[in-house]
């Protein structure tokens, strides 16, 4: 159990390792060094006397050094908690991030609980019921969840909730809590807010995890064991809850492993379309003004988020499997 | 038979496919006296299991029974199971509480995920209303009773951490909970060794006796039916073909299919080397039932005109003695259509050169694999596994040498060395060419092998993973041929037709592809690729053990002829020694790793000397009614290969164990010219074989004057 | 050589199927007896009814973009203040009875309350059209030029008369740019899937053959990509691109930096199936035959798994079409004067212009069509490819 543990912790460490340094390739990427991005944005508005600023800039970054010295001494600053400043906003990236950045965890984990409350009930109908009138109006609801970007549906939400319903279905907070200090009723306000979002991100995982659950719990469904507990003389109902589904939750648990990648990545995309004050709007700016180290280190940030997504499912997984729990 | 427990009247269970409607059980009409064993008989694909589901009424969609009557004597009076609702209350109180069910493959009858106490309490609490700790106790109790060494702890313990044999018998002890008065057995044995289908036959007969609960024991094998079984019922193509009591089933056999599986099963106690009766052709599948009588396409003695277009009739031949067949006279017992002194005076022994004339051909010499466990290979110490251990033996130019053990005992890994198909640790395997050359094959690389390949050949046990999907029968038969270069396709073409024929096969096959073929003509495909550039040796790994009985007999006796034909040398790998009896010179014996048996086959079969023999001997079951198989006490477990023991590998389960085969590791040693054994006390033991008083066990005393 | 003796004389030859059946039923399992896999695969196929559909909308879709040029009638890059934000104008197919293309002409007005441009068709005027009309110049197939359309209008601009799906915020026809938009948005994903393609069947072939070290390290590879959040990552990349480059160029990094991400599910289906196929004994059989490696891979193991990666291919092109529609709708990947999907959506990200000019959404159809049809088809090919299971 604990092997099992070090390893995927081991896992964890390499996949944050490669993730920063594709971070880093991004921040280098653009021709010249962030700073010269940051001369040109200074000289632009006409601001000459920071040279100075600029040459401490460099030497702090090792910008006259090689480039993995660049990196080490990048993640040196980021280990430290120095996560840098943002060269358009002129603010450290830790303000702009920080958030945005809880937010953006909310938005997913929403997303995710909806998905698993949707997909396991609706999985297990299909697999009982196979080839029903359900099963096949689920299987058609899969492909289609699966076939609309997340952001088109965003888009045609918004579209249908501004003509039909004349509202705005964007923001994660009714204009009152926007700026006001956390409280009661403002977390209430932006979960109620939060259905719209989630549903939108979760829609393609549901319609996937749909499909993995009715395909685990047929072949389980299948299996000698089911057929023992049949022939003990258990009730459909409770067989079914106790033995195939209990089975069939080992893939469903591992799946938020793949699951919340793909609904970080929806974020950026659908954050725009319903204007959600996430990290995704400010990456997407970001990049358009060549902020790269603000880019950069958000890329970093939603990268660790799923290294911990993934570390939890795997934990959870080991909870429901035995085999693995017992494993040596 | 008055009241039976159990009554089967006309049941017909079907199953609804996209393609056409399967009858897997076609008028089934049988009864189940209270208390007695009736055992269902019957090749792979003739309604069996199915059967036993409907009884249950656990069938699974699309199949559905669409008539015919399951009458369950209940608090005196008839319930007919076929008319209530299959997951009604009243179904599933007799399921697991009236009848209960045992599978043939334990390990996935138990939930992964649940522990083994977790599913025996499910069943206690259900049937027998009992709280949980009471459940515990009774749980615990019922391991005992079947014999589970420390119930407790296999009470905490999930399917995958248990032994087969601890595994199976915990399933039967789920299967008692309830305290059926019917325990169906579907097959229970066949995925176990020898040595524990010895053990668990004789606990289900020890219940059946002690409970007085009846058994219906479903098997493809006659041996464990006539073990066990007071009735036997024998099925064909989802129908009773015949059945009575087990005397007369093995005695005076009427039906021909009857005859035919019985004449087809290799014999322990006849002449070794004859040529089996086997039955023409395999089941058909049921899309093609035959019209008239279903048997009729593989009936040496149908008549055509009749058993092919009128249905048979029932045939009463004695008291509860009953033959659907137009051949078989009503009221007229006991005239079977064969007799066995019939078979053997048509069937000759083949001919072949004497033991004398052979030369030796091939010599393995410490012969050592381990093969590592799927640990990460960046780990720096590897647990590994030692598969095979210090093995050595000669092979001589035509016999067959059977390698013989249960699974794991590293029978396949010796063969697979010996064709370097892997390559072994430590070891010598000297060759002797057809040019006469001695080579060491251990040490040669893959591109020196290649020349040596028409030397040597192998036949695979699984028929269906021995053939390419995607190749012809021609492209699978030439494949060596192409390799080795030497012809031209018109040659290739002669060859492949020569091939066919030799194997028994008609030359429009060459252009089908495997799908078209059952087990059996797979496995003749097969042998033909092995014969394809004429070699010497061949290889067969388990080559019969995944064909139906009639099949078997069909493939050992292509494998008898064409040794005799070609002067072929082969290494017969098998656990079956009723098969190893029958095809093999010389049998060696393993046991983890390690032989611990070589000599000539009728002095290891009827006088062992080493103490793992005389227990696989023991075991077999023997094609007798009432038969006891006089299973080893079991006792203790197999070495653990990772960390192997000092002293003798088969001092945990060995009944003569002293406290030198503890600490000191046997060698292997010839006793007597040809004869070699790995154990400390061969001298001063007395083992019983085959030949021998057959039910006085290995305990028994058998004077032998020879050897030291 | 002779037939081996038979002593009994009763089993002559087993085996063989018995010959009572009726002829031609024999004639039809003969068919299947000698049915290639392909055969097979096909067969099971065709009796996929949404596969098949999806393999007609496919095969629709791509007959489309390679006629793209031919079909559209206005040039797409055309602008002009004077028709901006055309709502759809229904072409008639009837004159009173009597069969004739014609379309009226649409007089913009200003209102001078809200400042929005409406427009009224003219009924009284006729704009007939033809078939095989001339219009813009384009090159067919990208080698033949010409100025050949489907259809285009009589004795008016085409760019000022026909208006099936109405015009966008530059007066640009959505219909035309929607036919071009389709040849790029089909076009793109196809050199990226092979580049994936390449990857995955490599990179999990040797994982799977060679196993060992090599496995481990691909296997970690692999199981570090797909824990990486794929979106932000591609947005990075793309945004790096300098701005300076060619459309065409940067339309190839974009493919390029999917592909590489995306070989990951490929390379673990190879990867699995050669493991698989490794283990059948029929490759052990070729081994011991004296077969050398590269017939075993090219003979014995890559036939067995070609379906699986057609398969694969008609489930990859869909997620590239995603991937090129997202990044370009956040005008991080293709940018004008490129038209494709994602392009066109990318003025859609206004609410208020989509309120206005809802027809600015049409191009989410054929983005849910295509992935819904290649979906279908890819699932059919998968099932299909396993005939035996």
């Amino acid at each position: 159990m604990l092997r099992y543990i070090a390893r995927r912790l081991a896992l964890g460490v390499l996949t944050m390792w490669a993730l920063s340094v594709l971070s880093f390739v991004i921040i280098q990427l653009p021709p010249g060094d962030f700073i010269t991005s940051y001369i040109a944005r200074l000289s632009q508005s006409g601001g000459t006397s920071a040279v100075e600023e600029v040459a401490g800039l460099r030497r702090a970054y090792g910008l006259d050094q090689p480039m993995y010295v660049q990196y080490l001494k990048w993640m040196s600053q980021i280990l430290h908690g120095n996560l840098g400043m943002s060269f358009s906003e002129n603010r450290p990236v830790a303000d702009l991030i920080g958030e945005r950045l809880l937010l953006t965890t909310v938005v997913c984990v929403a997303a995710i609980v909806f998905t698993w409350a949707v997909a396991l009930p609706i999985g297990i109908y299909s697999a009982v019921r196979k080839y029903s009138m359900g099963d096949y109006l689920w299987t058609l609801f899969g492909f289609f969840g699966l076939a609309v970007p997340s952001f088109l549906l965003a888009l045609v939400l918004m579209y249908v909730g501004f003509e039909v319903f004349g509202v705005s279905v964007g923001g994660l907070f009714s204009p009152a809590f926007e700026t006001a200090p956390w409280s009661l009723a403002k977390v209430t306000d932006l979960l109620k807010h939060l259905i719209i979002p989630a549903v939108v991100l979760g829609m393609a995982g549901t319609a996937q995890l749909i499909r993995v659950m009715r395909a685990n719990l047929l072949d389980e469904l299948g299996k000698p064991y089911v057929v023992t507990a049949r022939a003990k003389g258990l009730s459909e109902r409770r067989l079914l809850i106790k033995y195939p589904v209990r089975v069939a939750m080992n893939p469903f648990a591992s799946s938020i492993a793949f699951l919340f990648p793909q609904v970080v990545s929806s974020t950026i995309i659908v954050s725009i379309v319903l204007s959600l004050p996430t990290v995704g709007p400010l990456l997407v700016t970001s990049l358009q003004t060549q902020d790269m180290f603000l880019a950069g280190t958000i890329v970093l940030l939603l990268g660790v988020l799923t290294i911990v997504g993934t570390l939890i499912s795997d934990l959870i997984l080991m909870w429901l499997d035995p085999r693995i729990r017992l494993a040596v | 038979m008055n009241q039976p427990l159990l009554s089967l009247r006309g049941l017909k269970t079907h199953f609804f496919g996209d393609e056409g409607t399967v009858s897997a059980v076609n008028g089934v009409t049988l009864d189940i006296p209270a208390g007695q064993a009736v055992g269902v008989v019957g090749e792979s694909g003739c309604g069996k299991s199915v059967m036993a589901r409907s009884i249950l009424r656990i069938v699974e969609q699309p199949g559905r029974i669409v008539a015919g009557e399951i009458l369950l004597r209940k608090d005196d009076a008839e319930i007919d199971l076929a008319k209530l609702p299959a997951n009604g209350e009243a179904m599933r109180s007799i399921r697991g509480g009236d009848i209960s069910l045992v599978f043939q493959e334990p390990m996935t009858s138990f939930s992964p995920v649940h522990t083994a106490g977790n599913q025996l309490i499910e069943v206690l609490r259900l049937h027998r209303g009992l709280s949980k700790e009471k459940a515990y106790e009774r749980a615990v109790d019922l391991l005992r009773m079947v014999d589970v060494p420390s119930p407790e702890k296999v009470m905490d313990s999930y399917a995958w951490q248990l032994s087969g044999g601890i595994r199976q018998r915990a399933m039967i002890a789920m299967a008692l909970s309830g305290e059926p008065r019917l325990l169906i057995a579907d097959e229970p044995t066949t995925a176990l060794d020898v040595t524990t289908q010895a053990q668990i036959l004789d606990l289900i007969r020890d219940l059946k006796r002690d409970t007085g609960m009846a058994l219906m024991l479903i098997t493809h094998d006659l041996a464990v039916v006539a073990g066990v079984a007071d009735y036997v019922v024998v099925m064909y193509l989802g129908e009773v073909v015949e059945r009575g009591t087990v005397e007369e089933i093995f005695g005076a056999p009427q039906h021909p299919y009857t005859q035919a599986l019985l004449r087809s099963i290799p014999s322990i106690s006849g002449p070794p080397r004859i040529r089996l009766h086997a039955i023409a052709g395999s089941v058909p599948h049921p899309f093609d039932r035959p019209s008239g009588c279903s048997f009729h396409p593989r009936c040496p003695v149908a008549i055509q005109g009749t058993c092919d277009t009128v249905d048979p009739p029932l045939r009463v031949v004695g008291e509860g003695h009953e033959a659907v067949c137009h051949l078989v006279g009503e009221g007229q017992p006991g005239s079977p259509i064969f007799t066995m002194q019939d078979l053997e005076t048509r069937l000759p022994a083949l001919a072949r050169e004497p033991e004398s004339a052979r030369d030796t051909m091939l010599e393995v010499r410490g012969l050592g694999k381990s093969h590592a466990l799927h640990a990460s290979p960046l780990a720096r110490k590897r647990a590994k596994v030692r598969a095979v251990d210090d093995v050595n033996f000669e092979l001589r130019a035509g016999e067959t040498l059977a390698l013989v053990g249960e699974s794991g005992s590293g029978k396949t890994t010796v063969s697979r060395c010996i064709l370097r198909a892997i390559q072994p640790d430590s070891g010598e395997i000297v060759f002797r060419t057809q040019a006469g050359d001695r080579l060491d094959l251990a040490g040669l690389r893959t591109a020196q092998l290649r020349p040596l390949r028409n030397e040597m050949q192998m036949i695979f046990q699984d028929p269906y993973s021995s053939l390419n999907p995607r190749m012809t029968v021609f492209d699978i038969i030439a494949e060596p041929l192409r390799v080795d270069g030497a012809q031209g396709k018109q040659e290739q073409v002669a060859r492949v037709l020569e091939l066919l024929e030799l194997v028994g096969l008609p030359r429009e096959y060459m252009r089908r592809y495997p799908h078209a073929f059952s087990g059996g003509q797979r496995q003749r495909i097969g042998i033909a690729r092995a014969l394809a550039l004429r070699p010497r040796l061949i290889v067969a790994d388990e080559p019969v053990s995944a064909l139906d009985v009639s099949v078997q007999a069909q493939i050992l006796n292509l494998l008898l002829e064409l040794q005799g034909y070609l002067g072929l040398t082969y290494i017969f790998v098998s656990h079956d020694l009723s098969v190893v009896r029958h095809v093999s010179d010389r049998i060696a014996v393993m046991y983890a790793g390690n032989l611990v048996e070589l000599g000539h086959r009728d002095e290891v079969m009827e006088s062992p000397r080493h103490p793992y023999t005389a227990t696989l001997l023991a075991a077999i079951p023997k094609p007798e009614p009432r038969a006891t198989t006089s299973a080893p006490p079991h006792r203790g477990t197999r070495p653990n290969l990772i960390d192997p023991p000092v002293g003798c590998y088969f001092e945990s389960r060995c009944p003569y164990a002293v406290d030198r085969c503890k600490a000191e590791r046997p060698t292997w040693q010839e006793i007597t010219p040809g004869r070699w054994v790995r154990c400390h006390r061969y001298g001063e033991l007395a083992l019983s074989g085959i030949g021998a008083d057959l039910n006085s066990g290995i305990h028994s005393v058998h004077d032998r004057s020879s050897g030291k | 050589m002779g037939s081996v003796q038979d002593p009994a004389g009763t089993t002559a030859r087993p085996d063989v199927p018995p010959t009572a059946d009726p002829a031609e039923r024999e004639e039809g399992k003969d068919r299947i007896y000698v049915a290639t896999q392909r055969q097979l695969i096909w067969w099971r196929f065709r009796k996929h009814k949404l596969a098949m559909a999806g393999l007609v909308v496919v095969a629709a879709f791509y007959l489309v973009a390679i006629a793209a040029d031919f079909l559209a009638y206005s040039d797409p890059h055309d602008t002009s203040a004077q028709r901006a934000s055309m709502p759809p104008q229904p072409i008639s197919v009837l004159d009173g009875g009597r069969p004739s293309l014609f379309t009226h002409p649409l007089i913009g007005q200003r209102d001078l309350v809200t400042f929005q441009r409406t427009y009224v068709a003219d009924e009284s005027v006729k704009i007939p059209i033809r078939l095989f009309a001339h219009g813009y110049k384009y090159k067919f197939l990208g080698i033949v030029p010409t100025d050949i359309h489907l259809i285009g209008a009589k004795g008016a601009p085409t760019e000022n008369s026909i208006f099936l799906l109405g015009t966008d915020e530059l007066g640009r026809d959505i219909f035309s740019r929607l036919l071009v938009a389709t040849r790029t948005s089909l076009f793109i994903g196809l050199a990226g899937v092979a580049i994936g393609i390449a990857l995955g069947v490599i990179l999990g072939g040797i994982s799977g053959f060679y196993g060992g070290i090599t496995d481990v390290v691909i296997q970690r590879m692999i199981e570090i990509l797909r824990s990486i959040p794929t979106i932000p990552l591609w947005m990075g990349v793309a945004a790096a691109v300098p701005h300076t480059w060619s459309v065409e160029r940067v339309y190839f990094s974009i493919t390029l930096i999917v592909s590489v991400i995306g070989w990951t599910e490929l390379a673990r289906v190879v990867r699995g199936k050669v493991l698989q196929i490794r283990d059948e004994d029929f490759v052990m059989a070729a081994e011991l035959v004296g077969s050398k490696p590269r017939r075993i891979i090219f003979v014995h193991i890559v036939p067995l798994f070609t379906s699986h990666i057609i398969a694969a291919t008609t489930l990859a092109l869909p997620l590239m079409i995603v991937a090129e529609t997202s990044l370009s709708f956040l005008g991080l990947g293709l940018r004008a004067p490129a038209i494709s999907w994602g392009v066109m959506l990318q003025q859609a990200q206004n609410i208020q212009t989509v309120a206005l000019a809802p027809w600015m959404l049409v191009p989410v159809i054929p983005v849910v069509v295509a992935i819904l049809a290649f979906n279908f088809l890819g699932d059919g090919l998968r099932d299909a490819a396993d005939p035996y299971s």
